[in-house]
């Protein structure tokens, strides 16, 4: 009995965490992101992009230098989102069409993409925005391991404890380059 | 209730629920469906790795083998013969994650391929409606897809790829235009094997035409 209890116990506990994960699923608007950390790009441009310094190896969000960051979770592998490869360059180019360059900064993660996967869609459709691999798909956990694409606008806190809180999350592929600027401005604070 | 029943019960139904976030938990570890599949992939629970012993070694001559394709009639491995290297990519089954999100990064890499004079052929046990609908559902491949559905899983039973379950290894295996094998690689079957492997597998082949 004493046995029978203690193996209650262990279930008990054990499925509190996994109660707080069945909740899980795309972030909503408000929600804080996780702390995790990326691997820096090797490109001085993409190190600039995200005013990252030549020297640091890894960053995390809040070494971001930008009052927004679009962040998109892709793969090379992941149809939908070699088809919306152009789009997401016109979203690029809009933004500094609109002389919005410096209110939001875009960011790719390859979930469970090696350095390769990630290097040859970024050659591949020309992308001008940092991408960060992801091979063992520990970034792609950290976004609950949602399907892709998605995209989560997120903006800095004032408090470094609390991270970026999230404006906009969006499973799927959008529309068009325009109306997601469109959608991500109105979220935006 | 007997409240050791019902203390049982707690126990089984605690340790139910928990397996079953384990299973999910290691499914979505290793696969990131494209949202084009959403809802229409199975979901398996994490698989033996490896389950069977592969049958070929590089130096060998690739076993030969005829199979019904998804781009119409049959293709014979031998015809390639002194035109073209081949890449065969075996997955274990249509619509299952893991596949579903392989030959889709294969698909935008036709230009490497053809740098290497290399054709890829896909082989899976799945007959070829099946293979016709799920080929539909990722928007189509340049390559060939065969069906070693029958006699079921020969052509992968031959090489050692077919797993006790019926269904094959995810396996990549280089023939050269000599028929030869130069390279071969069984990945854990629960995850895809990294671009780098595929890279390694066309360098073996030699070196691409200037």
């Amino acid at each position: 009995m004493r046995r029978l209890q203690h193996t209650l116990i262990v279930c008990i506990a054990l499925l509190f965490p996994i109660q707080s994960l069945a909740q899980e699923g795309p972030f909503s608007p408000g929600d804080h992101l996780p702390a995790f950390s990326m691997t820096a790009p090797e490109s001085a441009a993409h190190r600039n992009a995200l005013g990252l310094s030549t020297e640091v190896a890894t960053f995390t969000l809040a070494d971001v230098d930008a009052p927004a960051v679009l962040i998109q979770i892709f793969s090379m592998y992941c149809p939908i989102c070699q088809r919306e490869a152009p789009e997401m360059n016109r979203l690029y180019e809009l933004l500094r069409e609109e002389g919005l360059a410096d209110q939001i900064t875009i960011l790719g993660l390859g979930a469970g993409n090696s350095d390769l996967e990630v290097q040859v869609f970024q050659e591949r459709y020309n992308v001008p925005f940092p991408m960060i691999s992801d091979p063992d798909y520990i970034l792609h956990q950290a976004f609950h391991a949602v399907g892709t694409p998605y995209f989560i606008l997120a903006q800095p806190t004032d408090s470094s404890e609390t991270g970026h809180v999230v404006r906009l999350s969006h499973l799927g592929a959008f529309d068009s380059a325009e109306t997601f600027l469109e959608s991500l401005l109105d979220a935006k604070q | 209730m007997h409240p050791l029943h019902l203390l049982k019960f707690m126990v089984q139904t605690a340790l139910l629920t928990g397996i079953t976030w384990v299973v999910f938990l290691a499914g979505a570890a290793f696969a990131a469906p494209s949202q084009d599949f959403a809802g229409q992939i199975y979901q398996p629970q994490h698989l033996t790795p490896i389950d069977s012993e592969l049958n070929v070694r590089v130096g060998d001559q690739a076993p030969d083998f005829t199979l019904p394709g998804t781009q119409g009639g049959t293709i014979t491995l031998s015809d390639f013969k002194g035109r073209k290297n081949v890449m065969l990519s075996f997955v274990p089954a249509a619509w299952t994650p893991v596949c579903s999100d392989q030959w889709p990064g294969y698909n935008i890499l036709q230009d490497i391929f053809d740098a290497h004079e290399t054709i890829i052929l896909g082989i899976t046990v799945d007959n070829i409606p099946t293979l016709h609908s799920w080929i539909a559902a990722m928007g189509g491949l340049w390559f060939p897809v065969l069906s070693d559905f029958w006699p079921h899983g020969h052509t992968a039973e031959v090489y050692g790829l077919l797993r006790s379950d019926g269904t094959t290894e995810r396996a990549l295996i280089f023939v050269d235009k000599q028929g030869v094998i130069r390279f071969a690689h069984v990945e854990d079957i629960n995850i895809r094997p990294p671009l780098e492997i595929v890279m390694e597998g066309l360098q073996a082949l030699g070196n691409p035409a200037p």
